[in-house]
């Protein structure tokens, strides 16, 4: 994915973005804001146009035959509004005529789409009297109506309430069973780490880290994150971890201390074995599970571009 | 895709036509025509000379006028604010994203965005058949006026769309309501004092619905007076012959609304940060088909040769003054079209200097040809100076934009902005120092020669008696002209160069494939 700049500002919103994403990923995009998650996305929907570079969606360059790619991606934008003046039925026939769907499958296609996300009592009301929530997924389902390969949806679960949200996150899944590459930001890192299979950590506008999710997670650190507690405080622990081998970044943490562990399991026992022969009286040993909200905090500096 | 099916125009429909609304509209047409109705007829029974049939054809007139007002006013409106509101609402990004193609987006914008206005006009048609029946009004003339009527309004429509796409989000389109009010209002579409042309206005419609008669005024061909007023008001003159108004307001309408309609089509699903209103190919296009309305209706021989020409020259210097502005190139576009394999040749270094050059000799040349060939041996004419004029003003007009374009590949906000109050300023000082230092005489040739070196527009007000005083200093202006128009294109194509070395940009930290 190429660069763009941004004439007023003269700031470089997206730099160099080179990814790949295979078919059938969720992939999700993660970064602070005025990262460029959002142009990002903007630009595989054909809506900006990049300063350099070229954006392919299922092989069709987006610049070159924009309908056809833009035919092939369900779009949710991460602040959006809905034509109030319209039903609910009468808002989705009319992007499912703007995406050409044939003639007979819309009728169909609406109701199911509206079944979808749980929209049913509501199909014959204006859209002006919908919650935020409903909306949200009113827009959703304008996204997936024409059943498009790839999703891009930005900041999608805002405004949804929680049982929302979790009927939002099994829908992603079931898109994923499907075969659908989803594009997907949003700042709820613990709701993407449940839904996606690769994610791109981006900070001003550049990729800081991009790959399978678990390879990300685990490739963060050094080794593992282990908590080591004891009941002596006199006890030096910090100073007497950092003297051995394996180990790094040793941190204070609570009673304890948290360090990274690069050794496996057999000589994490033999350095438990020889801080008890030491004297410490050690009643903690606990390994601290990496999350993606964590990977994203350490690498992130939170600079916006 | 057919128009009744354009989903755009049947959301238009669905979202403004509900059927309350169209009760309370249908219910106030009625009155309003009724009582309309009721006043002109009792008129023709209260007022002594006034014709039993003539309260017919005066409502029908009135009915037409009120149609064309709801259409031009409230259409103008809907279709001005159809793409603003939807910026603002960011739902234009998803209309962008669809499978419809820019010719149906905008299409579809262009007739369903007044669609409540169009019912309104549907609903006072009963009323004009009344008239029409009372007045005993022709028909091919009552369908003649609904034809301007229409094609006037989807014209003034598409030139809203257009502005309405180009204001950007956020900024309010009050400038924008009081241009299309200025167009829709002002002298220019009446232009029957410079032109042997009847208005442009739609509200014409109104008054062809009343005609009785498609001859046109034969003397017409022959009015030299300052104010063109045919006997009907129908007949314009085209290159010295009589044709009916409604043909020329046809061709106009149609044109008009394709330019404008190509404009919305090219940028309506871009990117905002590349909108590029026409090629520049298309732009030169537009300002010459400007040209030739004026050329083909202009009173040739109402005025003094020179004096035409100097109309022509300040056209065209407008047009084209206009038109460069357009055509300038940002840092970003630059970067672009670099980006897109172009490269820094003596073509990219000149832009848009050709375009303009091109047009305002064309545009300049061709009534110089024109009033060579019918001279007025008693008036004062030398082919030489017309030609020197064409020249002179596309020199100074390339100079201006060449120092614009090199001031928009500058860093910062609004180059452009900064480079014509830089001009203006320049303008401003050079004329208060020449006026005080006294070079600018005007009844000095050699002044007024010397001084259209830096104040260029003098040469708009150059005769044959001032050059055949001081051509040579003339000419030495125009080779000022043409030098400082040369030092641009000199610091233009040096900041290309600098554009185009590579961004000092520290690489991605990481970037790959899955």
């Amino acid at each position: 994915m190429p660069s763009r700049t941004p004439t007023q500002a003269q700031v470089v919103a997206a730099d160099r973005l080179n990814l790949n994403v295979p078919a059938g990923e969720v992939f999700g995009l993660v970064g602070p804001n005025g990262a460029g998650k959002t142009t990002a996305l903007k630009m595989i929907c054909g809506l900006l146009a990049p300063t350099a570079g070229r954006v392919t969606v299922h092989g069709i360059d987006v610049a070159r035959a924009p309908e056809a790619a833009q035919g092939l991606i369900g779009y949710l934008a991460d602040f959006f509004s809905l034509y109030d003046d319209l039903k609910v039925w009468e808002y989705l026939d009319y992007f499912a005529h703007a995406y050409k769907m044939p003639e007979t499958a819309i009728s169909g296609r609406i109701d199911e789409t509206i079944r979808t996300v749980g929209l049913e009592v509501k199909r014959e009301a204006f859209i002006a009297g919908l919650s935020r929530g409903m909306k949200q997924r009113l827009g959703i389902a304008r996204a997936i109506l024409h059943d498009p390969p790839v999703l891009v949806l930005d900041e999608p679960a805002v405004g949804l309430d929680p049982k929302s949200r979790v009927e939002f996150k099994a829908l992603i899944k079931d898109f994923h069973r499907q075969g659908k590459t989803v594009f997907i930001t949003s700042h709820l890192l613990a709701d993407l780490e449940e839904m996606c299979t690769s994610v791109a950590i981006l900070e001003r506008g550049r990729v800081l880290r991009v790959g399978p999710l678990e390879q990300i997670i685990r490739g963060a650190g050094a080794g593992r994150r282990i908590r080591i507690k004891v009941s002596s405080p006199a006890f030096p622990l910090a100073s007497w971890l950092s003297a051995r081998s394996w180990v790094s970044n040793v941190t204070p943490d609570g009673g304890g201390v948290r360090f990274e562990f690069a050794g496996g399991e057999t000589e994490l026992a033999s350095l438990v074995r020889a801080l008890v022969l030491d004297g410490a009286s050690v009643f903690a040993v606990e390994e601290a599970a990496e999350t993606l909200e964590g990977v994203v905090s350490r690498l992130s500096t939170g600079e916006v571009g | 895709m057919p128009v009744l099916t354009n989903p755009e125009v049947i959301r238009n429909v669905r979202a403004q036509l509900r059927v309350e609304r169209m009760a309370i509209a249908s219910a106030i047409c009625a009155v309003l025509s009724l009582a309309t109705g009721y006043s002109k007829y009792y008129q023709s029974l209260t007022f002594a000379g006034y014709a039993s049939s003539r309260w017919g054809l005066d409502f029908l007139g009135l009915v037409v006028g009120a149609q064309v007002a709801v259409l031009m006013f409230g259409g103008g409106l809907a279709a001005l604010m159809s793409i603003q509101r939807e910026k603002e609402q960011n739902t234009f990004d998803y209309q962008r994203v669809t499978r419809l193609t820019p010719f149906e987006l905008a299409t579809g914008k262009l007739l369903g965005a007044p669609a409540l206005m169009y019912f309104i006009a549907l609903c006072l048609l009963p009323a004009a058949a009344v008239g029409a029946f009372a007045g005993h009004a022709d028909l091919t003339f009552v369908l003649a006026g609904y034809a301007i009527m229409i094609l006037g309004a989807v014209c003034i429509h598409a030139l809203a769309l257009l502005l309405s796409l180009f204001v950007d989000r956020g900024a309010s389109p009050v400038g924008v309501v009081v241009i299309l009010l200025f167009f829709w209002v002002s002298p220019i579409l009446h232009v029957s004092g410079a032109l042997r042309l009847g208005s442009l206005s739609p509200f014409v419609a109104s008054t062809i619905v009343t005609q009785t008669s498609w001859a046109v005024d034969p003397t017409a061909a022959r009015d030299q007076s300052l104010v063109f007023s045919t006997r009907s008001q129908m007949t314009d003159v085209l290159f010295g012959w009589p044709v009916h108004h409604f043909y020329v307001l046809v061709v106009i309408y149609l044109v008009f609304t394709a330019w404008f309609l190509l404009a919305v089509v090219r940028n309506v699903k871009r990117d905002p940060a590349v909108y590029e209103v026409f090629t520049p190919a298309q732009a030169l296009g537009f300002a010459l088909w400007i040209n030739f309305i004026v050329l083909a209706f202009f009173p040739w021989r109402r005025s003094a040769p020179l004096l035409v020409h100097t109309t022509f020259l300040g056209l065209n210097a407008a047009v084209f003054y206009t038109l460069g502005i357009a055509l300038l190139r940002s840092r970003d576009r630059t970067r672009r079209l670099r980006a897109a394999g172009a490269r820094i040749t003596a073509w990219l270094g000149l832009w848009p200097a050709p375009y303009i050059a091109a047009g305002l000799l064309l545009g300049g040349l061709v009534p110089v040809a024109v009033l060579q060939a019918i001279r007025n041996p008693d008036a004062p004419w030398d082919l030489g100076l017309g030609v020197f004029r064409a020249a002179f003003v596309s020199a100074w007009i390339c100079r201006d934009v060449l120092f614009l374009q090199w001031m928009n590949l500058q860093r910062g906000g609004r180059p452009v902005r900064r480079g014509i109050l830089y001009l203006a300023v320049f303008y401003i000082c050079a004329a208060v120092v020449l006026t005080t230092l006294h070079v600018w005489f005007f009844d000095d040739p050699r002044g007024n020669a010397t001084a259209a070196m830096v104040v260029p527009a003098l040469v708009m007000g150059l005769g044959v008696e001032f050059w055949s005083a001081a051509w040579a200093l003339w000419l030495v202006g125009l080779g000022v002209q043409v030098a400082v128009a040369g030092l641009f294109v000199v610091l233009q194509r040096s900041k290309l160069t600098e554009l185009s070395a590579p961004v000092e940009v520290a690489p991605a930290a990481a970037a790959g494939s899955l």
